[in-house]
């Protein structure tokens, strides 16, 4: 399959996903289990909402969870109470697998909800969404539960509120059009079929989770692309368009913070699969994202970065340069 | 009356129970509506929200009308009578505020939510509660989300919706966010009245107490509350927005006020309407401005006495549920029901903080209660209990 293939056939956008009770009764005919996982520190103001559309709309009305979880990294406001009482199953991550130590990051919770929760599936939701609606999960879970070969759907969020018409950028973040996108085009191309590799919101089998190691930090996200597109292809992946999402936006240094993060990760994934020692010819094509209307298509831009010899290399520079030292000695 | 609503009443901690049991879906319900702007005019989105709900809980009728107003039936067993539940749609904030909404352990917080996001929610779950509870009715319970209701619009929306709806209504009951307690059954005498005023341009600013716009409206505003007003029946006017002028060093030419009439007396609002006319005149006269007082809007006061039985069921409602029940006059929809001579009560849902502020809060436990009220309602006016004596 080339990128263009999968683009048109594991791209969704939620929306194809309306029919939740649809989407129940196939998870059932499936028998599987879903569990939701939010990872938390310090989200008081935005969980309780969170939980409660996922619980009303999800569990209540229409079993598509079996389980809810926030796995937190320590908080010291009203994250966990808050949660409680919206019925999760609250857990200190520190308390999980505690003979493996605790680290402080996102990924370790990722990690070790894969050990403590039930489901076949495990959704992971970040927990600053403002603007949470059911869809943020069902466009997650239905191609893992409609399509056997799909292992790993990533969310894309894409459709400014004001865009009058023609190309628009996809939405990508800063640190994944400065950093990430640059770096797959020379190392993992098709990887860039990815509109938003850096998103926080995705849905993976168990059994990928299970045999993927987790970065605790920033790399998390990246790590977890590399990993699964070497051992299972591009194929595995879908990924779904959620519309919008609101959420803090982070200021320039925390976002160098982050691209560090996920440079060393890249590094030493290249490093684990020998790609140091011998790196693959250098290509000089780009591959970003524009969007019209609902598709979505790559674009290639060829930057050949040429270059000049030092000055001293070139014969008449060194001629000329004998002249200008004589006019300067006059 | 008592001993005949006992076995209702007895219930109400059930009810209560089963509301709280189900405070996500009302929670939920409240924040999915509440981050839809629904500024008046402009509801489409918000009604289209609730259509969805009503159709995914499978009731009947399901449909809107040319006002925009969305409806749906929740069918009774044997459908002689219809009960109107009627919350509005819209809310006085526009699209670009923030309408983001937070969820504590104790109190939800975020813009319109008290009036009236939480009718619309309470509304929205109902198929759900009822549905715990094994409770049906015999009468339809007809859900009403109406549009048009704040400001210029004025309940435009819920008086088309009784003008041209073709299912007769038996009774109604009004949805309010807040205040848990608070119990409308009756309507004051309401004008609502825009005084604007206009100076040419090339107005002559060296005549002896020439001054603009804004002053001369303020000379309206200074003889309007020099009016007498009695303290029985009770009476007031409330000056509700002034606008006019550009910038410093530029003399004003137009100005607006804004204001409500308000009196438990139709012949004094009548008056109180005849004596801002006067008032007008003699200001455009003395300022050489053109002045024009439109009105709004005008309700008539009525409603149910206090005796009513169904007055009398609601303040027992809310006595059993542990509240001291506040009978105050509404100017909202149960207005319009007054206007169309339908026995109607207006309910508060919670309590709340900020009320129309950016900061609103209400509180979530008394939400419960609230829902409860108004399943309690529901039995009594469907067990005929708040029929008047023949």
């Amino acid at each position: 399959m080339n990128v263009n293939e999968w683009l048109a056939n594991n791209t969704f956008h939620h929306s194809a996903f309306w029919d939740i009770r649809e989407l129940v009764e196939e998870k059932a005919r499936r028998n599987l289990k879903i569990s939701l996982c939010i990872p938390t520190l310090n989200e008081e103001n935005t969980i309780g909402k969170e939980l409660v559309v996922f619980r009303s709309e999800l569990v209540n009305k229409y079993p598509l969870l079996d389980e809810i979880a926030v796995i937190d990294s320590g908080s010291s406001d009203n994250t966990c109470d808050v949660a409680r009482t919206y019925g999760a199953d609250v857990y200190n991550s520190a308390d999980i697998l505690s003979g493996e130590g605790f680290k402080r990051g996102k990924g370790e919770n990722l990690w070790k909800a894969v050990y403590q929760l039930k489901g076949d599936i495990i959704v992971y939701i970040d927990a600053d969404i403002k603007n949470i609606r059911p869809h943020f999960a069902t466009g997650l879970i239905a191609p893992l539960i409609y399509r056997d070969e799909i292992k790993y759907v990533k969310a894309f969020y894409d459709r400014p509120l004001a865009f009058s018409q023609g190309l628009r950028p996809s939405g990508g973040g800063r640190v994944t059009e400065i950093l990430v996108r640059p770096l797959f085009s020379l190392f993992f191309p098709e990887l860039t079929a990815l509109i938003q590799p850096l998103s926080g919101e995705y849905a993976v089998r168990r059994e990928v989770l299970e045999a993927i190691p987790f970065p605790i930090g920033y790399g998390v996200e990246t790590s977890h692309l590399i990993d699964v597109y070497h051992r299972w292809g591009l194929e595995a992946f879908a990924q779904t368009d959620l519309d919008q999402r609101v959420h803090r936006n982070q200021e320039t240094l925390a976002l160098g913070r982050m691209a560090f993060g996920i440079l060393q990760t890249f590094l030493s994934r290249m490093e684990k699969l020998g790609m140091m020692e011998k790196l693959p010819e250098m290509t000089h094509v780009l591959r970003q994202f524009q969007a019209q209307e609902d598709s979505f298509n790559q674009a290639e831009y060829t930057i050949l970065e040429e270059e000049r010899p030092p000055m001293l290399s070139i014969p008449a520079y060194v001629e000329r340069r004998k002249w200008l030292d004589g006019a300067s000695a006059d | 009356m008592n001993g005949k609503i006992d076995h209702i009443t007895q219930k109400l901690s059930v009810f209560r129970e089963a509301a709280s049991a189900l405070k996500e879906t009302v929670l939920a319900n409240l924040v999915l509506i509440g981050e839809i702007p629904a500024p008046s005019c402009d509801e489409s989105k918000r009604i289209r929200f609730m259509m969805d709900r009503f159709v995914e809980d499978g009731l009947e009728n399901i449909s809107h009308d040319e006002m925009g107003n969305g409806v749906a039936i929740i069918p009774g067993t044997e459908r002689k009578s219809r009960i109107l539940l009627v919350s509005n749609a819209d809310t006085i904030f526009q699209d670009k505020e923030d309408h983001t909404v937070q969820v504590s352990s104790s109190h939800v917080q975020g813009i319109g939510l008290a009036e009236n996001t939480l009718g619309l929610a309470v509304m929205a779950s109902l198929p759900a509660i009822l549905e715990s509870l094994g409770l049906t009715f015999k009468s339809d319970v007809v859900l009403l989300c109406s549009v048009r209701s704040h400001g210029k619009s004025n309940l435009e929306g819920f008086r088309f919706f009784l003008k041209n709806n073709q299912l007769p209504i038996t009774s109604g009951i009004c949805l309010d966010g807040v205040s848990l307690g608070r119990l409308g059954i009756h309507s004051l005498g309401l004008l609502r009245g825009e005084i604007t005023c206009s100076v040419p341009e090339e107005y002559d600013w060296t005549r002896f107490g020439a001054t603009g716009a804004i002053m001369a409206l303020n000379d309206v505003i200074n003889k309007m509350s020099a009016i007498c007003m009695p303290t029985r029946p009770r009476t007031s006017i409330m000056f509700s927005t002034m606008s006019g002028g550009f910038s410093y060093r530029k003399v004003p030419t137009h100005s607006c006020l804004t204001f409500d009439v308000y009196s438990e007396s139709d012949r004094l609002v009548s008056k109180l309407e005849r004596q801002i006319n006067e008032i007008v005149e003699e200001v455009s006269a003395g300022t050489r401005s053109t002045m024009d007082f439109n009105i709004i809007s005008r309700c008539h006061p009525g409603g149910l006495a206090f005796g009513h039985p169904m007055a009398c069921c609601a303040r027992e409602m809310i006595r059993t549920l542990g509240e001291e029940p506040r009978v105050l006059p509404s100017s909202t929809e149960l207005a319009v029901f007054v206007e169309n001579n339908i026995p109607a009560v207006n309910l508060g849902l919670t309590t709340g903080e900020n009320i129309n502020e950016l900061d609103e809060k209400l509180a979530i436990e008394p939400i419960s209660s609230g829902i409860a009220q108004l399943l309690g309602m529901l039995l009594a006016i469907d067990g005929g209990f708040c029929n008047e004596r023949e």
